[in-house]
């Protein structure tokens, strides 16, 4: 008979807490009052501000979804390099292949996180002025592999015609 | 408000069509609207697989010969007013399906959806993003709820 009790005083009381407190609530509420309100926002895929323009993501893109728009306003990041473009990812040629996210330099080679995403690039501070002062070690034919792509848009294209 | 666009708009009926591909834009879908932390149905979306039933039709996947035909049998059956939503690179381009010259040929592939029935939304992804698919769904209900 008490254990019987037990059990209906602790449900009374979990079901109390999900009634009046929102206790165990998985909803995401968030995105709950952006539907609500008509106003779900994408997300972005490319961080502006931590970009340094160098154009490798639109290079190594195998579907061609990745173009380089102008920038208002060049910034100049070191003394010999102005950044005057940022990536624009179009979404309906995109194939979600994260070359453009594992190609770019301030991931592969500083170890932040990318600042071109093809789903969402998140939240971050990523402080370029700094990272391109740090010394970084890269091997030889990496570098090659990187000059290639970086230079020259025809790569993956003559590869397909070679096919 | 006619009784019509009263009753659709307490249970908006979503069917989701698979037409090749590699189903995981299907899980995301009715992880969309199943699942406790999305959870569509809380806006009175539901999930069916009557096509006699449905307001939205979404398709994932590149369609190919093989589904071609089911895909526009079930597009004619669906009563007006109906709405289209590529779901999905390989629905909107063909993805990683089309012009890659893997297990399935090009020739198969029919696709991109635009090629066979009009298509009012798309949504970019792979696989497609829950938060992607229910902006994508609550972008059309407006539309569906004026038809008539």
């Amino acid at each position: 008979m008490r254990s019987i009790l037990r059990i209906a005083f602790e449900g009374a009381f979990t079901n109390f807490k999900r009634i009046f407190f929102a206790a165990d609530r998985v909803t995401d509420m968030e995105l709950r009052r952006q539907i609500s309100t008509l106003s779900v926002e994408v997300d972005d895929r490319v961080d502006e501000r931590a970009c340094i323009g160098c154009a490798g993501c639109a290079n190594v893109c195998p579907t061609g979804a990745i173009e380089m728009k102008k920038l208002a306003s060049p910034e100049k990041l070191t003394d010999d390099w102005t950044k005057s473009e940022v990536p624009e990812i179009n979404l309906e040629k995109c194939v979600v292949c994260y070359y453009c996210h594992d190609f770019c330099p301030i991931f592969s080679l500083y170890g932040q996180k990318g600042t071109v995403h093809p789903s969402c690039v998140g939240d971050q501070e990523v402080n370029i002025a700094e990272c391109l002062e740090q010394p970084f070690k890269i091997s030889d034919d990496k570098l090659k592999v990187i000059a290639q792509y970086l230079s020259d848009k025809t790569v993956l294209k003559n590869k397909e015609e070679g096919d | 408000m006619g009784i019509k666009s009263f009753s659709r708009a307490r249970a908006i009926h979503v069917m989701l069509v698979y037409t090749g591909g590699c189903n995981g834009c299907d899980i995301e879908i009715v992880n969309s609207i199943l699942s406790p932390r999305f959870d569509a149905e809380q806006y009175n979306v539901f999930l069916t697989w009557n096509p006699r039933e449905a307001d939205v039709l979404v398709v994932t996947g590149p369609v190919t010969h093989l589904n071609r035909k089911p895909l526009e049998a079930i597009y004619e059956a669906i009563p007006n007013p109906k709405l289209v939503v590529a779901a999905g690179s390989c629905a909107l381009m063909g993805g990683v399906y089309k012009n890659c010259y893997g297990d399935i040929q090009s020739e198969e592939i029919e696709g991109p959806v635009e090629n066979i029935i009009p298509v009012n939304a798309k949504i970019p992804g792979c696989a497609v993003r829950p938060q992607d698919v229910l902006a994508g769904v609550v972008s059309l209900l407006p539309t569906l709820l004026d038809a008539d």
